[in-house]
């Protein structure tokens, strides 16, 4: 989580991205800090975010 | 862009064939906007014969001579899997068939959308200029998705389980492409009202791509968008329905389909860019109700009126349905005559859908 730096991210939220017809992720933070919401399209998402969407995908997929 | 910018050599200069176009009967209307249509391609093989050395005076005969039919100019990369668009090359333009089943129906797609672009609308390429047509195939890890990033469209593999191969879907392809054309001529802005906007369009596109293979009449044709996308696990016609939005599917695992027919249901979302995956469902009935109304090859008239509404002048980044309806109806006047059948399906099209076609007192062009 940290080494996403989501703060930055959503500062800039919604991120969006080149082109057309890329898939979107929405995420929804809950902490201390309460509940935010983050936006970004696939082709703009840092890689340090890329792993914590995909730690998430796993999860999911119960992996 | 293409080559207005460059010199012309015509007697007859365009404006005056635009004013008849506009003014002149039906049969003077007919004939000035065929020779537009022309007219643009001559210009072209001027520009080419022109940048070629060819001889362009009236002394050295036909200004034509030795100009070729525009070819399409295909190049087919595989990222074997990952995510980079540059991966090697693995077909280029008039190779042979490689026997990989995504970089072939890549490339036959490709084609069938620049010869459709080329016959219908004498378009040369998604610029008008040529541009080279890019595919990249196995795209990502069972990536589920297509698109185009600008410059290219890319194609995944689909998960086998859920979705199946993307290229074998020719509206798909023609969907993705036509991103393009909408890009360079109108540039509608990816979000939003516009956004959906821009999303029917290459839904529009898509759909004739298909139906001009296929030599389907607005009538015989299927309507739908990506029929071939879903496997047989998902209870779906396909990705999205022009005739019957919000009916392409309705699945346990993937949901229903969210499309509204109707401006009173329009969706209000920040997912989605604004839902221009969602929206777009009321610009394509539009379309649908227009071409079936007018008959015939959807691509001939009301494709026509789509088309020179996206290239009018008028149509701005942040256009909105009602704008864009106002166009599609200045076209139809224009290419068809005022109070001709056309038109009064393109304006009650729109009506049908709840988008007024009338020119609102002191609102905003961008409003719903």
């Amino acid at each position: 989580m940290e080494k996403a730096n989501l703060p930055e991210l959503l500062a800039d939220s919604p991120i969006r991205g080149q082109g057309a017809d890329r898939f979107q992720y929405h995420l929804a933070i809950e902490d201390e800090g309460g509940r935010r919401e983050l936006t970004v399209s696939e082709d703009q998402m840092p890689e340090a975010l890329r792993s914590l969407v995909d730690r998430v995908k796993a999860a999911g997929r119960g992996a | 862009m293409h080559s207005r910018s460059h010199g012309l050599h015509c007697v007859l200069p365009p404006m005056v064939l635009e004013n008849i176009a506009r003014k002149g009967d039906e049969a003077q209307r007919e004939w000035a906007t065929r020779a537009l249509s022309q007219d643009h391609s001559i210009r072209l093989a001027r520009v080419q014969n022109s940048l070629a050395g060819v001889a362009t005076s009236s002394q050295r005969g036909d200004a034509l001579v030795g100009v070729a039919t525009p070819r399409p100019a295909r190049v087919i990369s595989d990222a074997h899997g990952t995510e980079d668009v540059r991966g090697p090359i693995v077909r280029r333009e008039g190779d042979a068939p490689t026997g990989d089943t995504a970089t072939d129906e890549a490339y036959d797609g490709l084609g069938d959308t620049f010869e459709f672009w080329l016959s219908a609308y004498s378009r040369n390429s998604i610029d008008d200029a040529g541009m080279p047509l890019r595919g990249v195939v196995h795209f990502g890890e069972q990536y589920p998705n297509a698109f185009w990033d600008g410059q290219r469209m890319v194609f995944g593999d689909g998960d086998g389980d859920v979705l199946g191969l993307m290229t074998g879907s020719l509206d798909v392809i023609g969907h993705e492409l036509g991103h393009g054309v909408t890009e360079k001529e109108a540039g509608l802005e990816y979000f939003g009202q516009s956004g959906a906007m821009n999303e029917s369009l290459s839904d529009v596109w898509g759909s004739m791509v298909k139906q001009y293979k296929n030599h389907q009449d607005a009538a015989s044709a299927d309507w739908l968008i990506g029929s071939e996308v879903w496997t047989p696990n998902i209870a779906g016609d396909a990705l999205r329905s022009m005739k019957a939005p919000g009916t392409a599917y309705d699945d346990p695992l993937v949901g229903k389909d969210p499309q509204p027919d109707h401006m009173d249901n329009y969706v209000e979302t920040i997912q989605d860019n604004g839902g221009v995956h969602i929206n777009s469902g009321i610009p394509n009935r539009a379309f649908y109700l227009a071409a079936t109304e007018i008959g015939g090859f959807a691509w001939e008239v009301s494709g026509r009126i789509w088309y020179e509404a996206l290239r009018d002048p008028a149509l701005r980044p942040d256009s909105g349905f009602g704008a864009f309806a106002r166009l599609t109806v200045v076209a139809a006047e224009r290419f068809q005559g005022q109070g001709s059948p056309a038109a009064t399906a393109v304006k009650d099209a729109w009506e049908t859908v709840g988008v007024p076609t009338e020119q609102p007192a002191l609102q905003s062009l961008t409003a719903h």
